[in-house]
């Protein structure tokens, strides 16, 4: 009796396990949370025109498949894939075999599995990550390895520039004080505040997304006043949102995860809403937090992004037809980094093939010897048709790239986001001299000052 | 003989298979390529965690849910001092390990007096400070990010199979010490300790002093495990103080089986593997994760170590479910007690021994004991009868410590000891049985003797030396057994005793710490007529210099054994005096004889 | 002056989501023993419930019967088929519940996917309210108001009726009871179901104010957890001041102390703890 069951719970359960597994390409409400190694595009094997056999060009993808980012690692995937598709399975000519793992959001297990690409599944070059932590916790493996990173969302943080990470390139995702300085300065300029309270989580992203706002809207003559900090996974914001002085102009505030829509809430809640207006970063206005607002709490939030569906754009509407068409869903700034990172791939593999004379043959073990010259190599490519702007790429292999500042309206009964303005070719210095700059400490939680 | 042939060939197995998965530990990995090595060397470093969780979990039952913040803390001192302040590791790690040792001396001062779910939340708690700590004191932690770049201590360690040897040998050394520890007499406590707690205070030891103790070890040993790992990742960010760590370290040991050191070994082989090869094989492997630890409780209760087959189990001391009633061994003893049967007679001169003046307990306004006075001598043998609820037990629970009394004083050999621990009680020369056999069931004859005898001895917190090499111990033992005729049972689980021999056993327990004050509450309760004989023959054999106080419902039994005899009724004394005058007693009649026989 | 009075109400609301949260685990660990890690997983679920029947329904007097429905028949389910043989058995519940909380909380990201879901305040409940010149949103009000309602309902069933009566007779002395013919196994699907609809009702409850995220099956148990000891295990009246205490701690201190926010939760349990052991009403 007992033993029957706990065969039937067993069976349901693998029984339910399989149908996801089953269906995770297609389902758009499905997030397949394995790690999977996928061979993208036609299976036979890709020949060269003497009908010699190409090797397989092996890419490793860490991602946090499992936790409370796992619906945004599956975008991350599909996009990737998707890229890889549109080429015929190939990159720079070559046949691939993209090996995703699961970090299951754990900074420990970020470097297991990248020291598992890297060591055990000999992958040639690799990409991603998708969070901040995970970043920094993956790059010592990395510089060990010599091997090249084409930096996903992950690679985000202003550290870089100052980190020695030769083989680290970051064209397919700018800095995080990058995107906020020049809200910061339209703050003040444009939208005349001159008193500002702001509100970060504690961690790296927040530091520097809210450091960069408070340096340029203070270069350009205004004050703020007041920095909050909460800690990640606050479950009741009221008391932060008490806390904010009601004197000031406007409030800055950057979040992330299932913490967005607690804050939004209470800040409406409170009446907040209604006397001070609030700027942000991408976070608060993507499609995915979108997603989750109710009620009216977030119209009128003013945020800059690097992406928004809606922009009047041949490359974007193409991009997000393309990912409606595979998903059913809105790709976001996390599936377009991935998108973006796949192209850089391929056009760096074929740059490095032609200025090198390499043969297709030899190009995946060059590029696993020669890390630092294939991360270079994206300075030297065109990403002028990337979907959410062009792009090109500093000497730090940096993001140069528009912005876009966008206000949440409301569109019959949806949120959607509107155009405000656009910010053209932003570098990570803004319009700071770039030695002043990077004479400055790192933005943290006590630079700039109050 | 047979059987001492067929033990020995058991352990000889046993060696094999730990001699055969150490020569696969050691020969195996210079051909794996480096990703499982990296597990393997999690596996090794959790091993570490779990083994020193077990020594609270499975072997003195505190089942903490804070081991991640000993851990945590020393991987964070090294992470820190090494970053931080370019300490070398020389210094790095003893400062690391003092430093969960110091912590876990905290801990241990806040948790250690609680049980069950309290202790439970009382550790989870204090692991949830420090991991608030490592995220808000962001100068020196690292915060949120944690720490990264932390060097290995030489050169050579760099390279991952040379660290998988040094931490290979760290887990070696680590299991022995415990195996050690687990089979030393402060290792037996332990167990004694999960087993009863209250026998353990009545046999004389100092339970809370030896919880924490065991709680500062399992630290140390976290400590050990946190240094490791700190190498091993050279990364560290706040998920290792995290309840994730805590509880994942007591999967392993569940899992693998609790109270066993190969248990967790095991279980930390098999959680740290799932969790990095089941994602790399199935989509959704959380699911099979979650129907595995389902199934492992349902079909390997004991954890996986619980389905070896049962003679390898007994090698490695698992415990066993209770065997089926063992009818041959319910006989009872014929032989007679050796000495002959004395009633000594209360000597003008016998030194008072027992004292109690005035004593009263109330219990939410309810007067269970009220105003008790009454004194024992050496020699003294005096039965306490009174109907149910009349406060004997009550009393016991008054001179043995367990109850604190509301008023009146109690003397102990002349001293006040009103306000002493039980334990320190029964080292002064206080003996005691429960009316509800209390041993330990799931040690042996043999094992519950010696915590008898230990109890009263500086040796019960040596922690190098096993057991069997305490001869002196050991021949006590051998003694009290074979007068009681019960040394033939001296491997045999306690669960597994007739509830005569329990009887038995018990006196013989309580025996074991020499005491000169011996309280005995209804030893003959529930025995049949022939071991009710066997007992009060085991009685009647103490030495006559005892003084014994017995709670008795039997009278023949009272009477036979009685020199003096007291009354209580409604929780005071009702009459006092010797056998042939209580009988004559008009008031006790009515209110007790006729009550009983009504 | 005003801030603080909005603080503190702030503080109570949030506790009175607390308890609702911690009510069914304390009375699953007080009255039976069981160690149910997966009550946060039950949580989870019927949060991800609340929102596909608000988003298709719009009724939250729906929300709030399916949700209790749906928790109170798992938790009956997760009785019989599992817990029942596991009494007195605390690691073994600590491994099948969490086993349960894993496929729960994967079940969650199957079929709705991993972002969060939060529920719109249902019309009444959305605006605000003035109380004596302190403007404050009604929701959380709510909150504490089903709270009281939560608690004086569970408190009579408990203190009031025969059932109550047999229920705690158990809790004393099992044998005992079943020595004078209550039906102890009966009484304990009764009190497990309970749990269940608890959880349920914090889910409904819950979803628009905390919403359904992953992670939210352990933050709730350990909150649930924390309020059940600090409380003392099993009481009701217990759970309710320790978790307006902790919710007023928590807001209090955040706004105090911000840089401390994890130090003003715990710190102050701790003492707590170390003071009373067995918890605010706690028996010894």
């Amino acid at each position: 009796m007992a033993t029957k069951r706990v065969w039937l719970a067993l069976l349901l359960a693998i029984g339910l396990a399989a149908c996801t597994a089953d269906d995770s390409g297609g389902s758009s409400t499905t997030a397949g949370s394995a790690a999977s190694s996928t061979t993208v595009g036609s299976t036979t094997a890709t020949t060269t025109s003497g009908g010699e056999e190409l090797p397989t060009l092996k890419i490793g993808i860490p991602l946090p498949f499992t936790g409370v980012v796992a619906q945004s690692a599956e975008e991350m995937r599909q996009t990737f894939e998707m890229y890889v598709e549109q080429q015929g399975g190939t990159l720079g000519g070559l046949p691939v075999e993209v090996i995703f793992e699961d970090t299951e959001t754990d900074a420990e297990l970020v470097v297991t599995k990248t020291r598992k690409l890297i060591d055990e599944d000999q992958v040639h070059l690799l990409s991603g990550p998708m969070l901040a932590f995970e970043g920094l916790a993956m790059i010592d493996s990395v510089n060990a390895a010599g091997i090249a990173l084409v930096g996903q969302t992950g690679v985000a943080a202003d550290d870089y520039t100052r980190l020695d990470a030769p083989t680290l390139t970051a064209a397919a995702k700018h800095t995080a004080s990058q995107e906020t300085m020049p809200l910061g300065t339209y703050a003040y300029d444009t939208l005349g505040y001159r008193t500002i309270a702001t509100l970060g989580q504690d961690y790296a992203w927040g530091y520097q997304t809210v450091g960069g706002f408070q340096f340029a809207f203070e270069a350009a003559g205004g004050d703020v006043v007041q920095k909050l900090w909460a800690p990640i996974g606050t479950t009741d914001y009221s008391s932060f949102v008490n806390e904010i002085n009601r004197d000031v102009d406007a409030v800055y505030v950057t979040l992330i995860g299932a913490d967005i829509p607690r804050f939004v809430q209470a800040y409406s809640d409170f009446g907040l809403k209604a006397e001070i207006p609030m700027l942000t970063s991408e976070d608060l206005v993507a499609q995915d937090a979108i997603n989750f607002y109710t009620g009216d709490a977030a119209i009128g939030l003013v945020g800059i992004t690097p992406f928004t569906a809606n922009l009047d754009r041949a490359e974007m509407q193409a991009f997000v037809e393309a990912y409606q068409e595979r998903t059913g869903n809105i790709p976001t700034f996390w599936g377009e980094s991935a998108y973006v990172a796949a192209m850089v791939i391929d056009r760096s593999l074929q740059y490095v093939a032609e200025q090198n004379g390499i043969e297709l043959a030899d190009l995946p073990q060059w590029v696993r010897d020669n890390g630092e010259a294939f991360a270079s190599a994206s300075r030297e490519i065109d990403l002028s048709d990337a979907p959410s702007s062009a792009i090109t790429v500093d000497e730090f292999n940096r993001q140069v790239r528009d912005f876009y500042i966008v206000e949440l309206v409301n569109d019959g009964d949806t949120i959607t986001d509107s155009l405000v303005e656009t910010v053209p070719a932003v570098t990570q210095f803004w319009t700071f001299d770039q030695d002043e700059f990077l004479a400055n400490p790192l933005f943290s939680r006590d630079f700039p000052p109050e | 003989m047979a059987r001492k042939f067929f033990r020995s060939g058991l352990s000889a197995r046993k060696a094999l298979v730990v001699g055969g998965l150490m020569v696969a530990a050691v020969a195996v990995p210079p051909f794996l390529s480096p990703f499982p090595l990296s597990i393997l060397m999690l596996i090794v470093i959790f091993a570490v965690l779990a083994m020193s969780l077990d020594l609270l979990m499975g072997y003195t039952g505190m089942e903490s849910l804070g081991q991640a913040a000993f851990f945590g803390m020393a991987a964070y001192t090294i992470a820190i001092v090494t970053t931080r302040y370019g300490v070398g590791w020389q210094l790095a790690i003893p400062a690391a390990l003092l430093a969960a040792i110091i912590l876990a001396a905290i801990g241990a001062a806040l948790a250690v007096r609680m049980t069950g779910l309290f202790f439970l939340v009382m550790t989870l708690v204090f692991s949830q400070v420090m991991w608030g700590l490592a995220h808000r004191w962001g100068s020196m932690t690292g915060g949120y990010l944690g720490l990264h770049g932390i060097p290995r201590p030489t050169e050579a360690l760099e390279s991952p199979l040379t660290f998988y040897y040094v931490g290979l040998g760290v887990l070696l050394i680590s299991g022995l010490l415990m195996y050690r520890l687990v089979r030393s007499p402060f290792g037996l406590t332990l167990r004694g300790i999960k087993d009863s707690e209250l026998r353990m205070r009545t046999s004389g030891f100092n339970v809370w002093l030896h919880k924490y103790i065991v709680f500062v070890i399992a630290g140390a040993f976290a400590g050990v495990s946190g240094v490791l790992y700190t190498y091993s990742t050279q990364f560290i960010s706040p998920t290792v103080l995290g309840v994730e760590t805590s509880f994942e370290a007591m999967l392993m040991v569940i899992i693998g089986g609790a109270g066993t050191l190969t248990g967790p070994l095991i279980g930390a082989f098999v959680v740290t593997g799932l969790r990095n090869y089941l994602s790399v094989f199935f989509d959704n492997w959380v699911i099979i994760l979650g129907v595995l630890y389902i199934i492992t409780v349902f079909f390997a209760p004991q954890g996986i170590l619980g389905l070896l087959p049962r003679r390898w189990r007994a090698a490695t001391g698992v415990g066993q479910e209770p065997s089926a009633f063992d009818e041959a061994r319910i006989r009872v003893e014929s032989e007679p007690a050796p000495a002959e049967p004395t009633k000594p007679d209360i000597d003008g001169s016998a030194v008072e021994t027992l004292r109690l003046e005035g004593v009263g307990k109330t219990f939410d306004n309810v007067r269970a004991v009220h105003d008790v006075t009454l004194s024992a001598h050496s020699g003294t043998r005096k039965v306490i009868l009174g109907p149910n609820g009349a406060g004997k037990t009550t009393l016991f629970n008054l001179i043995t410590g367990v109850y604190k009394p509301s008023s009146g004083n109690i003397f102990l050999f002349g001293e006040n000891v009103t306000g002493t621990a039980s334990h320190a009680r029964t080292r002064m020369g206080l003996g005691r049985t429960f009316q509800i056999t209390n041993l330990f069931p799931t040690l042996t004859v043999m094992n519950n003797v010696r915590l008898g005898v230990l109890g009263v001895r500086r040796k019960k917190f040596a922690m190098h030396v096993p057991l069997t090499w305490l001869d002196d111990v050991n021949e006590r033992c051998r003694d009290l057994l074979e007068m009681a005729g019960m040394w033939d049972e001296r491997d045999t689980e306690v669960a597994n005793l007739s509830y005569g021999h329990q009887r038995q056993l018990e006196l013989i327990v309580t025996l074991a710490s020499d005491p000169q004050v011996l309280l005995l509450d209804e030893p003959a309760a529930g025995l049949s007529q022939a071991e009710s004989r066997s007992m009060v023959a085991l009685i009647k054999a103490l030495d006559p210099g005892l003084t014994v106080l017995i709670i008795e419902h039997d009278m023949d039994v009272a009477f036979e054994i009685a020199n003096e005899v007291t009354v209580m009724h409604q929780g005071e004394v009702l009459a006092e005096g010797s056998v042939e005058e209580i009988r004559a007693n008009e008031l006790v009649r009515e209110v007790y004889f006729g009550e009983a026989y009504a | 002056m005003e801030e603080w009075v909005t603080q503190v109400l702030s503080g109570l609301t949030y506790g009175g989501l607390l308890f609702i949260l911690a009510s069914g685990f304390t009375l699953g660990l007080g009255i039976m023993k069981i160690v149910n890690i997966a009550h946060g997983a039950l949580y989870l679920l019927t949060a991800y419930i609340a929102w596909t029947v608000f988003q298709s329904t719009n009724s939250f007097l729906l929300v709030i019967v399916v949700c209790a429905a749906v928790g109170g028949l798992l938790a009956l389910a997760l009785y019989a088929g599992l817990l029942q043989r596991l009494h007195q058995r605390p690691l073994a519940q600590i491994l099948v519940t969490m086993g349960v909380t894993l496929i729960i909380a994967e079940l969650g990201v199957i079929w709705w996917g991993g972002y969060p879901r939060t529920v719109e305040r249902p019309g009444g409940l959305a605006g605000t309210a003035q109380l004596g010149g302190v403007t404050f949103p009604t929701y959380r009000l709510f909150m504490l108001g089903a709270a009281i309602v939560i608690g004086a309902v569970l408190w009579i069933l408990l203190e009031r009726t025969r059932v109550g009566a047999l229920v705690r007779a158990s809790v004393d002395d099992e044998e005992m009871a079943r020595g004078m013919g209550v039906n102890v196994g009966r009484l304990y699907f009764l009190v497990f179901g309970t749990t269940g609809i608890l959880a349920g009702l914090a889910g409904a409850i819950g979803a628009p104010f905390l919403g359904a995220f992953q992670g939210a099956q352990f933050d709730v148990l350990l909150l649930a957890l924390l309020v059940s000891v600090i409380g003392g295990l099993g009481s009701i009246p217990g759970a309710f001041i320790a978790a307006l205490l902790i919710g007023i701690l928590d807001t209090v201190g955040k706004s105090l102390f911000p840089e401390l926010a994890h130090f003003t939760l715990f710190a102050p349990l701790l003492i707590i703890l170390a003071v009373r052991p067995t918890g605010l009403f706690g028996k010894a």
